[in-house]
C-alpha cells in the first residue's frame, strides 16, 4: 500500500468502517511508514482535543420554549393578516404586467402609421434631373442621404 | 424545558417520524416534541460555530421557526435530525455572514501556558475533564478552533464533538461523502498544524 491509499481509506479506517482484508492493510502500512504514524498521531491528539469540547454541552436558558412558540405564533398571525393581502398584491402586479403588454401590442398593430414622404420617389426625380444625389449629401433639399438608402433598401426587400 | 431529554439516536426513527407528521398537520404539540428531543444538538452546533454565547439562542431559535414553517415541505427522504442541523448549520453562517465576523487571531491565540494546559488536559484525561477543568478546556479548544477556516471547523466539529458520521455530515453539509472524507483529512490536518505552529512560535518566542 502507498500513502496516498493510506489517505484515501483514512476517514473509514478512522470510523472502523474498513474491511478487514483492507484494515490489515492500512496497519502494516503504519507500521512500516513513519509519515503516515505521525498522521494518524497527529490525527488522535487532534481528536483528543476536540472531544474535550463535547462535553461542555450548551443548554437552553429557561423561556426557551415559551419564547420560540411566541416567535412561531406572531410569524403566523402575520401571515394570516397580510397573507391575502400579499397574494392580491401580487396577483395585483402580474395582471398590470399583462394589461400594459396587451396594449403596448394593441397600440404597435392599430395605430396609424405615420405617413413617410416617398423618398425613393424623391431621389428618381432628383437623379433624373441629373444630381448626384448619393455622392452629394446636399445635394436635395430637406432630404438626408441616409434616408434615402435606408428607403430603398426596405422598397427592394418588400 | 428542564426535563431530561433522551438523545435522538436513542428514539426508534418511526416515532419520530409521526411526531414529524402530525407537526405537519399543525400539532403544535408534536412540534415542541421534536424541539425537545433536537433542542441540545442544535444549541450544540450552533454554539461550536458562533462562539459568542449571547447570539446562540437567537440563531437557534431562528432555525427552530424556519424549520417549523419550512416542516411542509420536508419529505422524509432523510433524518428530521440531519435535516434540522442542516437548517441550524446554514442559519448560522447567515448570522455570521450578516455580522461580518472577522477572525480575531490575536485575541484568539493561546499564550505558552494556555497551549500547555491544553495539550496536558487533552493527554492525561482521555475520558472526560473534571468538572473544574471542562470550561477552560472547553474555551482552549474553541481558540484553537478559531485558527482554521469555518468550514474546517463545522466538519471535525460535527465529526469529533457530536459524533455524526461521514454520511450524516454529508446531508447535513449537502456535499458527496467522498468530498467530506478528503476534506475531513485536510481539516484534522490544518487543524494539528495550527496546534504545532503554534507550539513551535511559542517555544522559540
Amino acid at each position: 500500500m502507498k500513502c496516498r491509499e493510506f489517505h484515501q481509506h483514512f476517514e473509514d479506517w478512522l470510523e472502523e468502517k474498513a474491511g478487514g482484508e483492507l484494515v490489515a492493510l492500512l496497519e502494516n502500512h503504519r507500521a512500516t511508514c513513519p509519515a503516515c504514524r505521525a498522521l494518524v498521531h497527529r490525527a488522535r491528539k487532534a481528536s483528543r482535543i476536540l472531544r474535550l469540547l463535547a462535553v461542555d454541552s450548551p443548554e437552553p436558558a429557561p423561556g426557551f420554549y415559551t419564547r420560540l412558540r411566541a416567535q412561531i405564533r406572531e410569524q403566523e398571525e402575520q401571515e394570516r393578516r397580510w397573507g391575502p393581502m400579499e397574494a392580491w398584491a401580487r396577483r395585483l402586479a402580474w395582471g398590470l404586467s399583462v394589461a400594459i403588454l396587451i396594449l403596448a401590442i394593441y397600440l404597435n398593430t392599430t395605430a396609424p402609421k405615420p405617413a413617410i414622404p416617398p423618398l425613393q420617389t424623391q431621389w428618381m426625380e432628383a437623379a433624373a434631373e441629373g444630381q448626384d444625389v448619393l455622392a452629394e449629401p446636399g445635394s436635395l433639399e430637406n432630404l438626408d442621404r441616409n434616408q434615402v438608402m435606408i428607403s430603398l433598401v426596405v422598397e427592394r426587400g418588400r | 424545558m428542564s426535563e431530561p431529554v433522551a438523545s435522538p439516536r436513542s428514539e426508534s426513527p418511526d416515532a419520530e417520524a409521526e411526531l414529524v407528521r402530525r407537526s405537519q398537520a399543525g400539532e403544535w404539540e408534536a412540534f415542541g416534541q421534536l424541539v425537545r428531543r433536537h433542542q441540545s444538538r442544535v444549541f450544540s452546533i450552533v454554539r461550536r460555530l458562533l462562539r459568542r454565547r449571547e447570539d446562540v439562542e437567537d440563531v437557534a431559535q431562528q432555525a427552530f421557526a424556519k424549520a417549523y414553517f419550512s416542516l411542509r415541505r420536508f419529505d422524509f427522504r432523510s433524518a428530521f435530525g440531519t435535516w434540522l442541523y442542516r437548517i441550524a448549520v446554514n442559519e448560522s453562517y447567515d448570522w455570521l455572514r450578516k455580522k461580518r465576523v472577522r477572525r480575531l487571531v490575536y485575541e484568539a491565540d493561546l499564550n505558552d501556558d494556555q497551549l500547555r494546559r491544553l495539550e496536558q488536559i487533552a493527554e492525561e484525561e482521555r475520558g472526560e475533564p473534571a468538572p473544574s477543568r471542562r470550561a477552560e478546556a472547553s474555551d482552549l479548544v474553541a481558540r484553537l478552533l478559531d485558527r482554521i477556516s469555518p468550514q474546517d471547523r463545522l466538519l471535525l466539529i460535527l465529526k469529533e464533538v457530536e459524533g455524526f458520521s461521514v454520511e450524516e455530515i454529508a446531508e447535513i453539509t449537502d456535499m458527496n461523502p467522498n468530498t467530506v472524507k478528503v476534506r475531513m483529512f485536510r481539516a484534522r490536518e490544518r487543524l494539528a498544524k495550527a496546534l504545532e505552529r503554534m507550539g513551535r512560535r511559542k517555544g522559540g518566542a
